[in-house]
């Protein structure tokens, strides 16, 4: 099954590249600026205030520095990374620098407010949360630098106005069809948070459009393609929605050309303009269908040939795997 | 004695009926053909759907 990288990064309130940003919020209740965020660079920070009667408003919301919750969590859901039912994604990295009115707790297993991607059922459960272990944290000064362990993390490596400053990375794999991220309020109010996540994960890339594309010479179905379901030299590995979809755009696309789907639920290999006669052992051999449909048999045999021409010319420029012994 | 086994009486000449396994079904399709791509053997058949199907042979 081909796999693909996938890659998120979310900012809220903080830039990636800034080397010390001091951004913070104030939830002093007895200070003038009470509900004010400042140096906020991209995106917003978030905060906790329930209390609607007291704080009707808050300034960070009227600046559009913040985004208010009138309701506290034990774990909130900021965002889906992906959810793929039926499908398989694989958590590899990821890299989440916080600034909070909190930080971490107990050891760093145990963070507060600091946004970690986690494969969590929805309803997140807290226990799925902190699936990594460590005893300690290291003091350090910024700028700190990439360790070689699968889970680091850093507290105030540089200090900021108020609250503090959470730094973790984490490599590894999880295997998840949904991974979500989160944040462990632990239903506290009159907090805030903001913080730069970056994520990589890689996630199984079928259904396939099998119809090598020249953009030389159709640059415009080419380019759409693209835009809509990835690309691959190959002519092979060009991941889509669903099949169905897939045929759907192929059929507009390409009325008159010879194209596969290969649909990875039911491993049916479709043929459009083009019969089993055209399709490659090779093709069969590295997809292993179970069927193969014909949408549309060839009304002229030059176009189903000129798909198998461009597919094997393709297939001839990828090295040839060591065989089997 | 070639040892083909014949046709059961009623069946078409050329044709033969095998059973393939769809989802968690075996249905029984009347096959028009077979084709061999690499290692695997395909019989041929119009499914359902009305389309021309080749369905990996359980044989």
């Amino acid at each position: 099954m081909p796999l693909s990288t996938g890659y998120a990064t979310y900012f809220y309130g903080t830039f990636a590249i800034t080397r010390s940003p001091n951004t913070y919020c104030v939830n002093n209740t007895s200070a003038s600026d009470y509900g004010k965020c400042y140096n906020i660079e991209t995106g917003k920070a978030y905060f906790v205030q329930t209390d609607t009667t007291t704080y009707p408003t808050l300034p960070c919301v009227s600046d559009n520095t913040c985004t208010r919750f009138t309701s506290v969590a034990n774990i909130r859901t900021l965002s889906t990374i992906f959810s793929y039912p039926g499908k398989q994604g694989i958590l590899q990295y990821f890299f989440t620098r916080s600034h909070s009115s909190y930080g971490f707790e107990y050891n760093i297993a145990v963070a507060k407010l600091v946004p970690v991607p986690s494969p969590v059922p929805d309803p997140p459960v807290a226990s799925y949360v902190f699936f990594a272990s460590s005893i300690n944290y290291e003091l350090s000064s910024w700028p700190v630098y990439d360790p070689v362990a699968n889970w680091k993390a850093y507290f105030n490596p540089y200090t900021i106005s108020a609250g503090n400053v959470s730094i973790a990375r984490w490599q590894g794999s999880i295997f998840t069809p949904n991974l979500y991220l989160v944040v462990r309020e632990d239903n506290l109010n009159n907090v805030w948070y903001a913080g730069f996540i970056t994520v990589m994960y890689s996630y199984e890339s079928s259904p396939l459009a099998v119809v090598p594309l020249d953009h030389d010479k159709e640059w415009l179905p080419y380019q759409e393609l693209r835009n809509a379901f990835g690309y691959a030299y190959t002519g092979v590995d060009q991941p889509g929605w669903n099949a169905d979809d897939i045929i759907r755009v192929l059929r507009e696309l390409f009325p008159d050309r010879a194209w596969a789907v290969f649909d990875d639920r039911q491993y049916v290999l479709y043929l459009y303009n083009l019969t089993p006669d055209y399709v490659p052992d090779w093709l069969i051999e590295k997809l292993s269908p179970t069927a193969m449909k014909v949408l549309k048999a060839p009304a002229d045999a030059t176009v189903a040939k000129a798909w198998l021409d461009l597919l094997n010319e393709r297939n001839a420029q990828i090295p040839p795997q060591a065989e089997l012994p | 004695m070639s040892g083909k086994k014949p046709d059961s009486p009623g069946q078409p000449p050329g044709r033969k009926k095998v059973k393939i396994r769809k989802g968690k079904k075996w249905v029984e399709v009347d096959v028009d053909g077979e084709v061999k791509k690499g290692r695997f053997k395909y019989v041929k058949f119009v499914d359902d759907d009305g389309l021309d199907t080749y369905w990996i042979s359980p044989e």
